[in-house]
């Protein structure tokens, strides 16, 4: 007996939302359900000993090309007035306002990233795919996934005024 | 570097149950878009009701309108490998010249509703002077080459000896409905076929083709072309061997 979607569903719709969410704030929803709904047509084609969570991402992010200027500017937005774009809807919003100019900091980086290159940091960071995980998830090399990573790394680094260590190992 | 990143937006809520269970009816109610040529009033859409048959269930309800309706991209995918392999039979001396369909002409000749959801029938000419067909489940989803599904492109010219091409097949996809399909090379607006019990049905008969779908283990005895005045114009016993698996 295969998996079943409502099964997948359930297991990964909440993170899949959420990462989703920290991205593209209200758009999540959107996001969401198209990702799920690629996943729904096309889910006997989908090799049973392939994990599902790699390959939900993957969708995810072939849907998140779309959105990568709409981040751009959030990110920009944030960077800017202190206000996270992501949280507009929320009262919490203003509260937060100039919370952290850290992440004030980290919102402009992000925004200088190359798409492909913040696509494979977030998926690392937020979504807590391994390397393979996203080389599997994005369709590319291990060592593409490893060297893009890297550069990535090294120019959040650079934006962010070379502080801080890099604590996780690679995976 | 990447602990910074973890702690940067991590105020987003988790998704409600009633986000959730919206997204998950969003999600699973996507189906291909196909949509009826309205210009194309079928003629036998006003025949669409088929009888049913005593002890077997079956299916063959014509969905309105859909004669005609261009076939989406997934169905002349299908089509196009179809065409390849045909290029192969020919290459690998097989045969000498194999129907080719014309993709850009592939449209919608039957849908019926069955309990797994429409069933279609699309066709397209052949340059050989036929007609391929292409059978699929509307709902299914495609695959690398296409829509999974079945057809062929029967060899026309000369016309063949029987007048009625007749088939029936089960797929691992649909296992408990048994799909019955078919051309009639007469002039006929419906078949009748006759089945094991003594039971019969009458599907109509569009462009050459006709399709029905049946509960698997369903057997046909034989099978009768008729014209519109219902005079029988061909028939056709078939062999009592059971169906095939597609």
């Amino acid at each position: 007996m295969g998996r079943s979607f409502e099964a997948a569903f359930d297991a990964e719709f909440a993170s899949l939302h959420r990462y989703l969410a920290r991205r593209v704030g209200a758009a999540a929803d959107e996001l969401a359900a198209d990702t799920f709904a690629v996943a729904f047509r096309n889910w006997e084609r989908l090799d049973p000993e392939r994990p599902v969570r790699p390959w939900l991402y993957g969708i995810a992010a072939n849907l998140m090309r779309h959105h990568w200027r709409k981040e751009r500017r959030m990110l920009r937005a944030y960077a800017r007035s202190g206000v996270d774009p992501v949280f507009a809807d929320e009262d919490a919003a203003v509260e937060r306002a100039d919370a952290d100019a850290r992440h004030r900091e980290l919102a402009t980086a992000l925004a200088t990233l190359q798409p492909d290159e913040r696509e494979i940091l977030l998926l690392r960071a937020w979504a807590e795919l391994t390397d393979s995980e996203i080389a599997d998830a994005l369709g590319l090399p291990l060592g593409t996934v490893k060297s893009r990573l890297s550069r990535a790394r090294e120019r959040l680094r650079n934006q962010l005024g070379g502080v801080g260590q890099e604590p996780i190992e690679a995976r | 570097m990447i602990d910074e990143l973890h702690t940067f937006r991590t105020h987003v809520p988790e998704p409600d149950r009633e986000t959730a269970e919206r997204i998950f009816g969003l999600a699973t109610r996507s189906r291909r878009p196909r949509k009826p040529n309205r210009r194309l009033v079928s003629a036998v859409a006003v025949a669409a009701l088929v009888l049913v048959p005593t002890g077997v269930a079956f299916g063959g309800k014509l969905a309105d309108l859909f004669e005609g309706t261009p076939a989406p991209p997934d169905v002349s995918t299908a089509f196009a490998e179809s065409n390849r392999m045909a290029d192969e039979v020919v290459q690998q001396g097989f045969a000498v010249q194999w129907p080719h369909a014309d993709v850009s002409k592939a449209h919608g000749v039957i849908e019926i509703q069955t309990p797994d959801g429409p069933e279609d029938m699309w066709a397209a000419p052949d340059d050989l002077g036929g007609q391929c067909s292409f059978i699929d489940f509307a709902d299914d989803p495609p695959g690398e080459h296409g829509m999974s599904g079945f057809g062929d492109c029967p060899r026309s010219a000369p016309q063949p000896a029987e007048k009625i091409a007749f088939g029936d097949v089960w797929t691992y996809v649909h296992p408990d409905l048994l799909t019955i399909y078919g051309s009639v090379y007469v002039d006929a607006t419906s078949v009748r076929l006759t089945f094991a019990d003594g039971s019969t049905a009458t599907l109509p008969v569009v462009e050459h083709f006709f399709l029905g779908s049946a509960a698997r283990g369903t057997k046909v005895d034989s099978v009768a072309a008729l014209d519109a005045a219902g005079n029988q114009v061909a028939a056709r016993t078939l062999r009592p061997s059971g169906s095939t698996r597609g």
